[in-house]
This record gives structure tokens, C-alpha cells and sequence, in this order.
């Protein structure tokens, strides 16, 4: 009964609001659990139609746009928040796509392109539609994607919170005391009672993370707490050569900077939010998930090229 | 001097003859024409009605004018016998007495045993004691209380008399509690109660003036109040819950419903003037909660000025709500300690000492807006301070709730918990009245209520404008869930076992529908998603010059005026098209640079459906083709462009190509 597309256009409708609210009601409509129903939102703020602030617990909807495609095809996609259902863009001669349940058993909004021929016809269509057009967003997505700065200072985790170290041998968090020897450089999560976890980067200037607990009579008093979001921390901790990114062009030969192929990303380093919608807006289709990867399709060379520099990880291409 | 002298001056007499004044006024002006008189009186209406005066409170001005050693009433009594004999232009001089008397019922706490004599002159004899102390005056009070029974009678008289012009008597001998029952019947509703029960009144279509049956019209106020609970006092709800207060009520009520107009009042304070409730409301911004008040706007006030201990708080109507400005109330104190602000037309109330407040969503406040009720399928969040957290954490864990972190307000002493609400209204309701959580009723469902369902222009502030395909829910009460007594525009509507029926999927159209049931019927409207405006189409940018569109699939060529072919450098179809998209497969495009020798333009799909486009006009000039063309050519040579501009010039390029084939090498089937 849910149709996903239905509760896009309400919240194009609605254009902000209270994410504890909007989680209320999505698991309404979806007949969902919130554990779900926030997978689907972390979903469609991948794909661009809507933004939420997890941290302030606010949301907004994202105008709705038509932008070309990577690939030199001629065929763009609508992004953003789309104010009506597909038939209505349908009818001004876009293709859609529906979409089944996935991973968190809520169906995807249907993607809609629109193929022309002549530049004319994309622009008739925008005015049709409502929208505006914009040059290929995936590009200038990520030629605005930028190295890892660190955060706000942030104060170290309260004694009672449960903290975690992330380890990038493994990719996993794992429970540290604190409470005995100086923390090491890295990431870190600390979850206090009743809160949502919080991430934090231990930082030490010119010094590298040593494995394994530093002996309390030699303190860092240089080192920093800052604050830090999950994915991006998980990339500033990872050594480039470890979970590599993987991309692999559609077809064989020497690939061209312009030449499509598929990126591939372990889980356990997800891409952060911008690297993500910069890959996302390459198909307008969220990522292919499978138990350890994510697949992102149509992606060219040089924007994954571009996504792995800005994450300081190797990009291994076939 | 002797008690009973007279109305000569005294300095005893002088607080009483200034309460006598005082409650003259306030109960028995010419403002209460045909209304009736609620001589509804506890300890916070004496601090209002003596404000600022320096006067003894009333329990010490009658007490100081009763006389002690013999029947304490007769000083009072002689006075009404005086007045009797006079030209009773104003209420009997019994009315502190008498007010004494209802303050004493008032004190009477639900705890003790119902509304018995004993208990009530136990708290007589607090309220009215001489000056040297002890303990031997309650039975003088009690044994002579036929007194004060006659004074009771005399007041009922005197307003009979005026004929309705200083309100209409509500003053009944009680069958049940003879003597008290005037006293106490006064105590359980007071002014403010009035317009709640006249809605009452409306809503269960009784005629003005008719004489009911108490118990049936007690019946019927106990299943409409706990639906409607809105401006009937705490004192009122209690008894309405209370068997043992019931008798006290019945006459009340008949005599109310005998004396109604069939009007339906404005809520009042018992000043006389309007009752405005400011309510708290907590927003839930960007930066954190804020708070501010709120007042839904009453008819007949426009605009007033509210003096309050700290300034003056204005209120200017706008739409359904006050606009406030002026000096806030600090929402802390008024919480901790009540608040009354009181202007010419209108008065508002905060009541205080409250632990714990419950908020619920309010468009029409734009936040989180105080309630007194709880019900299911509602989202609430609660304020509360640090002792009214255990009542709290009892009643979220007894419905299954996690006790969650609670966030910070701008409220000193309090906070707020997440939003949460509540499935189960039989769990609600044990778990409400096992916390201990006060000033907050259950309400339970007991008509068609809607629930859920995507709201659309909040703006408009409208509570049933749905959004089409995401029709709310309909809760319906136990008692209506059988077959066919619920209808949706007519139709009936199967309700299953929880009550809880969805709308969805019914293929609803725009516009109103209505649901029914029991006589009564609940709306809700429906709107589709509107269609965004057209723009303008903007300025595209030119096609490069130089360039063509050409599919991105098929065979694509570009052929020259010696019948020479060119192939279109063309980048492949993603291959994502295949796997996750094949509907855009075929419809892709690519811009390519023509060549500056070719004149056609051919296409052949991959269906083999060829397309031929002419890019410049040139006459054929073959010359010998190689095999290759050839091939090429062998598949249009029999392509007529009948109908098109060029198909003069195609015809004598498939002429030359044909030239260059063995004669008898093509045949048209």
C-alpha cells in the first residue's frame, strides 16, 4: 500500500519539519518499524530529495531539478523532491522505472529521465515540469567535494558513556575503556544513555596512531577531540590501500576519464553523504547493496577518481 | 454589648459588613440578570475577591461576630431579621456566613468520606473559630446549623423576588444532605462550569426551561464530560466520578437546566468576565525548545489590557488566537504558583502547582500546546519537574514506554520528554490513575476520531485537509464497531475487531467525505498533490555548431556524395541501462561532429528500422564503391522517401548506389 513517491510529494509539500515526526509518520505509512523506516530516509537523502540534519533532528526537502547524466547520452534525471507522483511527468514524456522493496523492506521513489535529442527539448521540458534544469549535477557535485577537514573541538566523552574505537584492520568498533591509559588517535563512538551515539576524532598532531593503549604517565596534552561524522571519520582513520574503492569500466580497453564503469565500496567504509550523492547523481538510482558492498552504477572514471581522492583512499580500476 | 444589636456601628461588624459588600457585588450585581447564581467560593477566589484589601479574611470576620457561648449564628440571624423588615433592595446580610459555609464544604478533600456531616464540620469548625482557640466550638456550629439553613432559605426567597434581575437561584433544599447539602452543592460547581454545561445542555438537545430528571441528567453529563471535558472544573470532574456526591448534584443540575435560556454562554470566571486559559507551548526550533503562551480567542473579546503581578499582559485578536505583547508572565512562576490576569472584559488563568504538564500537537498554536487529556494514537510529549518525574516514569513504564533522556527546556526546574504516544486506551487508562500524574484525565474515545493520514497546508492551520491516497485512519469506539453502524459517505464501513479502520486504498476521491456513527459525524477532506506551475521555458543554450544527435544503439553513418560511408564515433549504452534500467534503453542520444563531407545522415535502429537524414544538399557524385559500401548500400537502395523534401535527391543517390550493381542484382518483392 505504500507508495513512496506519494510521501515524496508530501514532504515537497510540506518542505520541513521535525525528523522525529516525519519518522512517526513514514512508519504510518509504510506500516514499518522505525529501525526501517530510517534506513528508507537515509536512502532518499542519498538520492538527493531531502536533507536531514540527524544531529538538530530537522529535515527539509530539496527543490526538484532535472540534471544531465554523466556520460555524454543526453538523458537527465529528476532530482530533488518531486512535488506529484510520476504520472504527471510521465505524460511530458519522462521514463520511469518503479521500484520494489529493498533492504529495509520500503520500496525506493520511482526514477524518472527524460532522453532528448536537441538541448531544446530538455528545457521545454523543465518549464512543463515545473523545474529547473541544471548542468550535470554529478560533476559539479564532485568537483565541489573537498579533503577531510577536521570538526568543531568537542569535549571528550562524558565518563559514562560507553565508548567504542573504530579498527581499521577490521573496520569495526569495538569497546575501549578509557578510563586506565590514554586514549590513542582514531575514532571514536560513545553512546550515553538513552542518546543517539556520537562520533569523535582523536587527534594528535604529527603522530600516528599506535596499536594498543599508550601508558598513562605519558600524556598528549596536544591531542584533540573533535567531532566528527561517522562515514567521513571511518575514511580519515582507514589507510588508503585498506577496504580500497574499486571501479570497473562498463566496457574493456583503456578507459578515458569520461568512461563509465561501476564503483565499488565495502560497507564497512560507507562514503560519506556528499561522495555518496555525487555517485548516486551519476544514475539516479541509489547504490545496488549486497551483504558486503555497495554498487554504484554509471559512475565515470574521474569522479570516482575524485571521490577516493577526497577520502584519501586508493581507487583500484579493471 | 450584646450580639444581637442591631446594625449599629461596630468595628466588629466592619470586615464582615465589607465582605458582605464585597460578595454582594461580585455574585449578586446587576451583571447577573437572568443568570444563575454559583455562589461557588474556596480559598483562592477569597484572596481574588479581597485583592489588595486590608480587611481580616472572611472565616475571621464571621467568626469574630458570632456569638460563642450560646447559638453562634444568632448575631447573623437577627441581622437578616432587620433587613427583612426593610426595603431588601440588597442581598440578605447573611452572605459571608453563608460564603463561610461554602468555603467549608470546598476544604472538604475527596479523601475523606464523601461528603458527610462529620467531615464537613470538622472543616466548619477550621473556617469559623473564636478568637481564644480550643476545640469546643464545633458543636455549637453543628447543632445549631438549622440557622444557617434558614438563611440559606432566605437568600432563595430574595432572588425570587427580583424576579431573575440579580440571577437566578440555584439554592435547593438537597433531599439527601437536608441541612449541609446547601452548603455543599454550592461548592461543587462553580461560574465557570456554566458554559460547559450549557454546551451540555445543546449537545444533548434539552429544552430551556423544562424540568428533567436529575439522575438521567447526571447520566448523561458523566459520558459527555469525558468526552468533552473542556471547561468543566477539576472540583466538577471529581464530582462527577463520585457516587457519593451525586445527590448533591441532581438538584444542582435541574435547577441549572430549569434556569437555562437555551444560550450557549461564553466560558466565565466567577469575576463575571470571560475566561481566557493561557497555555504553554513549546516549540521545537532549530536551536532547541523555546516557550511562550497561547489564547485561543473568545467571542466577545477583541482586545484587552491583563494586569498581572508583573505588568500588563495585552492581548489584540488575530484570527482564531491573541496576539500577546506586553509584559509575559514568567511561564516558571505561573507554572509553580498560578497566575490570574485580570483585564476589564476578559480574565486568564494559569493554574499552578502542577509536576507534570502533557502537550500535544497544536497547528492552530504552531507547537506543542498544553492539554489536560490523554488519549490514544495521539503524539504527546510531557513537561515536568524533578517530583513530578517518579509519577511520570510510572505512567510511561506501566504502558510499555522507555524511560528516555529528557531535554532541557527554557523553563528553570523543568523538562521535556521525547515525543511518544500511547497504543493501548485500557493500559492508558490503569496507568493513569496508578501514577499519580494529576491534572491530567484519560479521554476516552467514545466517538469516531481520525487518525494518522498525511496533513496537508499546515498553514491553513485545517485538521482534516488530507493529502489524497493518504487518507487518515478512523478509531472507532467499542460500543460502534458492530456491522453497519459506521458509514463513510453512506456506505457502510467494515471496522475490525481493534477498531482501528483504514481509509486507504479505498479509492477515495478529492474533496470532503463523511463519517458516521451514532448520530454523530466526523469529516475530513482530501486534496491531490497540486501540479507545479509552468514556468517559462528557459533560454537553452545553442547546439554546437557543426554537431548532430545521433542514437547511441543501431547502425549510424554518415554518407557522402561519392557514396563513400563514415561510422559515427559513439560511446556505448551504459551498461546500467541493461540491468537496471532497459526503458531507457534504444532512446539514448549522443552529439557527434559531422563530417564536412557527408551529406546524409543514416540511421538504422537496432530493429532495422533505418532513419535518413539529410545534412546538406549536394548532387551524387559516385565513383567505384568498395565492398563494404556496397554492403551498405544493398540495404537502401530499395528505401523510398516518398512524402519528404529530399526524397528527389535520395532517389538519385539510390540510383547511383544501383548503378554500381550488377544489373538484375535487386529485385522488389
Amino acid at each position: 500500500m505504500f507508495d513512496p513517491d506519494l510521501f515524496i510529494s508530501w514532504m515537497a509539500e510540506q518542505r520541513s519539519g521535525s525528523l522525529a515526526t516525519l519518522i512517526r509518520d513514514a512508519s504510518w505509512a509504510s506500516g514499518c518499524e522505525r529501525k526501517p523506516v530510517t534506513q528508507w530516509l537515509g536512502r532518499i537523502e542519498a538520492l538527493g530529495a531531502v536533507s536531514i540534519d540527524w544531529r538538530t533532528g530537522r529535515w527539509s526537502a530539496n527543490a526538484c531539478e532535472i540534471t544531465d547524466l554523466p556520460g555524454n547520452t543526453q538523458t537527465a534525471v529528476l532530482t530533488g523532491a518531486r512535488p506529484v507522483g510520476p504520472d504527471f511527468y510521465r505524460a511530458r514524456g519522462a521514463v520511469a522505472v518503479p521500484q520494489g522493496p529493498e533492504e529495509s523492506g520500503i520500496p525506493l521513489p520511482t526514477p524518472l529521465w527524460l532522453q532528448y535529442e536537441e538541448r531544446s527539448r530538455l528545457h521545454e521540458f523543465a518549464a512543463s515540469a515545473g523545474v529547473a534544469a541544471v548542468p550535470c549535477a554529478a560533476g559539479s557535485a564532485a568537483r565541489s567535494l573537498g579533503a577531510f577537514v577536521l570538526g568543531d573541538l568537542a569535549a571528550p566523552p562524558a565518563r559514562d558513556s560507553t565508548v567504542e574505537r573504530f579498527d581499521p584492520a577490521v573496520g569495526r568498533f569495538s569497546p575501549v575503556s578509557l578510563g586506565s591509559s590514554w586514549p590513542v588517535p582514531g575514532l571514536y563512538r560513545f553512546t550515553r544513555f538513552g542518546r543517539q551515539p556520537r562520533y569523535a576524532l582523536l587527534h594528535r598532531p604529527g603522530r600516528q596512531a599506535a596499536p594498543g593503549p599508550v601508558r598513562a604517565s605519558a600524556p598528549f596534552p596536544e591531542q584533540t577531540w573533535h567531532s566528527v561524522d561517522r562515514r567521513a571519520g571511518i575514511h580519515y582513520v582507514v589507510p588508503p590501500a585498506a577496504f580500497p574503492l574499486r571501479w570497473k569500466a562498463d566496457r574493456a580497453g583503456e578507459p578515458c576519464p569520461g568512461s563509465l564503469g561501476r564503483m565499488t565500496v565495502d560497507r564497512r567504509t560507507p562514503l560519506p553523504l556528499a561522495q555518496e550523492r555525487a555517485a548516486v547523481l551519476c544514475t539516479g538510482l541509489a547504490s545496488l547493496r549486497t551483504a558486503g558492498t555497495e554498487h554504484y552504477d554509471g559512475v565515470p572514471l574521474f569522479i570516482a577518481d575524485r571521490i577516493a581522492r577526497t577520502l584519501r583512499r586508493r581507487l583500484e580500476t579493471a | 454589648m450584646s450580639e444581637g444589636s442591631g446594625n449599629r456601628p461596630d468595628s466588629r461588624w466592619a470586615a464582615y459588613e465589607w465582605w458582605q459588600a464585597r460578595l454582594a457585588s461580585a455574585f449578586f450585581g446587576e451583571h447577573r440578570r437572568d443568570t444563575p447564581v454559583l455562589f461557588f467560593i474556596n480559598d483562592s477566589e477569597l484572596r481574588e475577591l479581597q485583592g489588595g484589601a486590608e480587611v481580616q479574611d472572611l472565616g475571621t470576620a464571621v467568626s469574630s461576630v458570632l456569638a460563642w457561648h450560646g447559638n453562634p449564628y444568632d448575631p447573623v440571624s437577627h441581622r437578616c431579621r432587620t433587613w427583612r423588615r426593610g426595603k431588601r433592595e440588597d442581598p440578605p446580610p447573611c452572605l459571608p456566613l453563608l460564603a463561610a459555609a461554602v468555603l467549608a464544604a470546598a476544604k472538604m478533600q475527596r479523601t475523606e468520606a464523601g461528603p458527610g456531616a462529620p467531615a464537613y464540620y470538622a472543616r466548619l469548625a477550621e473556617v469559623l473559630r473564636p478568637a481564644w482557640g480550643g476545640e469546643q466550638h464545633r458543636k455549637p456550629l453543628e447543632s445549631n446549623y438549622e440557622t444557617v439553613v434558614g438563611q440559606w432559605i432566605c437568600l432563595d426567597e430574595w432572588l425570587r423576588e427580583q424576579d431573575g434581575a440579580r440571577g437566578l437561584s440555584t439554592v435547593k433544599e438537597n433531599p439527601t444532605y437536608r441541612k449541609i447539602g446547601y452548603a455543599q452543592s454550592q461548592a461543587l460547581v462553580r461560574a465557570s462550569d456554566h458554559a460547559a454545561l450549557q454546551r451540555f445542555f445543546r449537545s444533548e438537545g434539552l429544552s430551556p426551561g423544562r424540568s428533567a430528571d436529575g439522575g438521567r441528567l447526571l447520566k448523561a453529563l458523566r459520558m459527555w464530560s469525558a468526552v468533552n471535558p473542556e471547561g468543566l472544573s477539576q472540583r466538577l470532574r471529581q464530582a462527577l466520578d463520585s457516587h457519593a456526591e451525586s445527590p448533591l448534584l441532581q438538584p444542582l443540575l435541574v435547577t441549572l437546566l430549569e434556569g437555562w435560556d437555551g444560550s450557549a454562554a461564553q466560558g466565565r470566571a466567577d469575576s463575571g468576565r470571560l475566561r481566557i486559559r493561557l497555555r504553554v507551548v513549546l516549540e521545537d526550533e532549530f536551536t532547541g525548545w523555546e516557550t511562550r503562551w497561547h489564547a485561543e480567542a473568545v467571542a466577545g473579546v477583541d482586545r484587552d489590557s491583563l494586569q498581572h503581578p508583573a505588568g500588563a499582559l495585552e492581548l489584540e485578536l488575530a484570527d482564531q488566537v491573541y496576539r500577546l505583547s506586553g509584559v509575559m508572565p514568567d511561564v516558571a512562576r505561573a507554572l509553580q504558583h498560578g497566575l490570574t490576569a485580570r483585564g476589564t472584559k476578559a480574565d486568564a488563568c494559569v493554574e499552578g502547582g502542577r509536576d507534570v504538564l502533557v502537550l500535544r500537537e497544536d497547528p492552530v498554536a504552531g507547537g506543542w500546546a498544553e492539554t489536560d487529556k490523554l488519549t490514544v494514537f495521539e503524539p504527546y510529549v510531557f513537561l515536568f519537574t524533578r517530583s513530578g518525574q517518579g509519577p511520570l516514569q510510572r505512567l510511561l513504564a506501566d504502558t510499555g514506554h522507555q524511560w528516555r533522556r529528557p531535554e532541557s527546556v527554557p523553563i528553570p526546574g523543568w523538562q521535556v520528554t521525547p515525543e511518544l504516544r500511547f497504543d493501548d486506551e485500557q493500559v492508558l487508562a490503569a496507568a493513569l490513575s496508578r501514577s499519580g500524574v494529576r491534572s491530567v484525565r484519560h479521554h476516552p474515545v467514545r466517538r469516531l476520531s481520525l487518525r494518522n493520514g498525511l496533513l496537508v497546508k499546515r498553514e491553513w492551520r485545517h485538521r482534516s485537509l488530507f493529502m489524497l491516497g493518504a487518507e487518515p485512519d478512523v478509531m472507532v469506539p467499542e460500543e460502534l464497531r458492530g456491522p453497519g453502524l459506521v458509514t463513510l459517505d453512506g456506505q457502510p464501513l467494515e471496522v475490525p475487531s481493534d477498531g482501528l479502520t483504514v481509509l486507504r486504498g479505498r479509492g477515495l476521491t478529492p474533496g470532503r467525505h463523511v463519517l458516521a456513527a451514532g448520530g454523530t459525524a466526523t469529516d475530513f477532506y482530501l486534496e491531490p498533490a497540486p501540479e507545479p506551475p509552468e514556468g517559462a521555458p528557459a533560454e537553452p543554450p545553442g547546439t554546437p555548431p557543426g554537431t548532430v544527435a545521433v542514437p547511441l544503439d543501431g547502425d549510424v553513418r554518415f554518407l557522402t556524395a561519392r557514396g563513400h560511408f563514415l561510422t559515427a564515433g559513439r560511446p556505448p549504452e551504459p551498461v546500467w541501462w541493461t540491468e537496471r534500467a532497459p526503458v531507457l534503453r534504444g532512446g539514448g542520444t549522443v552529439r557527434v561532429t559531422v563530417p564536412p563531407d557527408a551529406v546524409w545522415l543514416v540511421a538504422i535502429s537496432g530493429a532495422g528500422v533505418p532513419a535518413v537524414t539529410l545534412l546538406r544538399t549536394q548532387a551524387p557524385a559516385f565513383e567505384s564503391l568498395s565492398r563494404a559500401a556496397k554492403d551498405f548500400w544493398s540495404g537502401l537502395v530499395l528505401l523510398d522517401l516518398a512524402g519528404v523534401p529530399h526524397a528527389s535527391l535520395w532517389k538519385r543517390y539510390r540510383e547511383a548506389a544501383l548503378s554500381q550493381f550488377p544489373r538484375g542484382g535487386f529485385t522488389r518483392v
